[in-house]
């Protein structure tokens, strides 16, 4: 699979969120111990199934930086039991806008995001557990909170 | 009313609102509909001078709505924004008849580029 290039991702969300968000190789290869928020994508026209999975608090950063939604802001909503809408909303069109790179050759299609492995439907969670295909990066976002970022995919 | 601004995302009909806003239409008025559906009861009710359309929206597509529209000879502008950039789907587009079509993340300069031509400036 050609992979998404740091620079193609760090060009996408800095013209996305209108400030710098900075993707970089990671510098462990070790998975991240913080709450993942996963996205399925499918790839047309094959109908593959490819998988982003990265530190919530990194996608509400880059949803909170979105809707113009201070850092203080995005903690306290991802800190109550149930995210309000406002920012979930946001934190689905990141995910959507970020299928352009999801594949390089190839039409990808959002379909959904899960807080929750075990919610994902059997060919995502298959992707997720056993990919072929792994591409990971550090992220930073300026005035918020960065993280890990991973794409997967089945091949 | 000038425009009907037609997706799922409350985030992104924000987003397209403000830099329409930005891009001088000031005085615009906008309605906003969550999907193709909706969108048809409004071009019918609204008559709306120009439609920013979703290309993917559940209950009804952005090309289904297109489709529905020029099938009921309705013959509004209509442009896509969306995230997908491949130039199938821009054929696909054009072909069914699309005034333009916009790629997310879009700038001002993006939507003002899309909107003068049809709108004739601000």
């Amino acid at each position: 699979m050609p992979e998404p290039s740091a620079k193609n991702m760090t060009q996408l969300f800095t013209e996305l969120v209108g400030r710098a968000v900075t993707f970089s190789p990671p510098a462990s290869a070790a998975p991240s111990p913080a709450k993942q928020i996963y996205a399925v994508y499918q790839i047309k026209p094959m109908d593959s199934i490819r998988v982003i999975h990265a530190d919530a608090m990194l996608l509400a950063s880059m949803a909170g930086a979105l809707i113009g939604l201070p850092y203080e802001g995005v903690k306290e909503r991802m800190a109550d039991a149930r995210v309000d809408e406002g920012l979930a909303d946001a934190l689905r069109e990141v995910m959507n806008i970020a299928s352009r790179l999801v594949s390089i050759e190839h039409r990808a299609v959002f379909k959904a995001i899960y807080e929750d492995a075990r919610m994902l439907p059997a060919e995502a969670l298959g992707v997720l557990r056993d990919p072929c295909y792994a591409s990971h990066f550090e992220v930073r976002v300026d005035g918020y909170q960065g993280g890990r970022f991973s794409l997967l995919a089945p091949y | 009313m000038d425009l009907l601004l037609v997706d799922d995302s409350k985030t992104m009909r924000m987003l397209v609102h403000r830099a329409i806003r930005q891009a001088g239409y000031r005085n615009l008025t906008v309605c906003e509909a969550g999907n193709g559906v909706e969108a048809l009861e409004k071009v019918r009710m609204e008559k709306p001078k120009l439609i920013l359309s979703d290309w993917n929206m559940p209950e009804m597509s952005g090309i289904e709505f297109l489709r529905a529209l020029r099938e009921a000879a309705n013959q509004t502008p209509l442009g896509f924004i969306t995230s997908e950039s491949s130039s199938k789907l821009r054929e696909i587009a054009m072909r069914h008849g699309a005034s333009f079509l916009i790629v997310k993340p879009f700038t001002t300069e993006d939507v003002q580029a899309a909107l003068d031509p049809i709108l004739g400036g601000n």
